[in-house]
């Protein structure tokens, strides 16, 4: 491997810590008022619906549907897998189906 | 109280079908470096910056003589989302030793901190289980990316297999059994609005950052009204 790539490559890889890090010394460094804990404790919920809405929002009807059996099977407080398998299961049928 | 080395090995073990899912698109990302990158750059790309989207971009990137600031701005700003992610772990983690959970952070990956999140917000689950979910990602991305290499051509596309959406399925389920209750209400809504107009008149991956800030200032707003 030459120079410029091992170096481009590392850079990458401290820009990329940077930004797992950062959030978690900054939270550590701020006054923690109820309010301000409230609002990070809410953060999760907030970035997994971001991540999900467009995907469900954009997709095909078949990944619609199935995204709706997916979102019953967690609401009916199902595990991980069994969701995940629910997800496969029924995408598949659709996608060949409609 | 369990020890981090137990979490480790639970996060270890709930990460593994989820690795499995990633590790198809490891296979992708093994594939696209043929002919551009070399067997010790792709090794070294999944070992030290690990990273789907961000290796996938500096791919198309890569022409010699590189353009090493675009490409780490880049990188940068594809992983800017990570920022928030860390800083939703930090209650979950003040007790514990720095070290461990700078470390832990280093493995943390769109879907092992979703995972974790599920957990330690139910439980009091200790930092290691971030470790350990991502650190069975990282093996399985290394492994897959090298694979995807060898074989190339051979390999059927995510989506042919619905994998593509087992991810999706990862997310929205770990968003589903997230809800604490009607006051979450607020905070979904504005997130999946502030989402969807990220993510139809920006791009990129600035709808994921945009969301959560938008749900986390909601929290805030509406603190103590329910």
């Amino acid at each position: 491997m030459d120079r410029t790539s091992f170096i481009t490559i590392l850079l990458m890889g401290l820009a990329t810590y940077a930004t797992r890090f950062t959030g978690f010394y900054i939270a550590g460094r701020i006054n923690m008022t109820p309010r301000f804990r409230y609002a990070l404790t809410s953060i999760p919920i907030a970035i997994l619906t971001s991540i999900s809405a467009p995907m469900v929002i954009n997709g095909t009807l078949a990944e619609k549907i199935s995204a709706g059996a997916v979102i019953l099977a967690a609401a009916a407080g199902r595990g991980l897998l069994f969701c995940m398998a629910v997800g496969i299961t029924a995408v598949n049928l659709l996608r060949y189906l409609l | 109280m369990s020890t981090n080395i137990q979490a480790f090995k639970r996060g270890f073990i709930d990460g593994f079908p989820i690795a499995l899912g990633v590790s198809a698109y490891g296979a992708v990302y093994g594939m696209l470096t043929r002919g551009v990158l070399t067997d010790a750059e792709t090794a070294m790309s999944c070992l030290v910056v690990f990273a789907g989207v961000s290796q996938i971009m500096a791919v198309s990137m890569w022409l010699h003589p590189l353009p090493i600031f675009a490409i780490v701005l880049s990188t940068f700003i594809v992983n800017i989302r990570h920022v928030l992610m860390g800083a939703s772990i930090y209650p979950y983690a003040e007790k514990e030793k720095k070290w461990v959970s700078y470390l832990s952070l280093y493995f943390m990956t769109d879907e092992s901190w979703a995972v974790s999140m599920g957990r330690m917000g139910k439980t009091s689950e200790r930092v290691g289980y971030l470790a350990g979910s991502g650190v069975v990602l990282y093996i399985l991305w290394f492994t897959a990316s090298m694979l995807g290499r060898q074989i190339g051509g051979y390999i059927p596309s995510p989506e042919k297999l619905g994998i593509d959406f087992a991810l999706t399925a990862v997310f929205l389920t770990m968003a589903v059994s997230g809800i604490r209750g009607r006051k979450d209400i607020p905070v979904i809504l504005s997130a999946v609005i502030v989402a969807w107009l990220f993510e139809h008149y920006v791009g990129g991956k600035w709808y994921i950052l945009a969301g959560g800030l938008a749900g986390g200032f909601t929290a805030w707003v509406t603190y103590g009204q329910d």
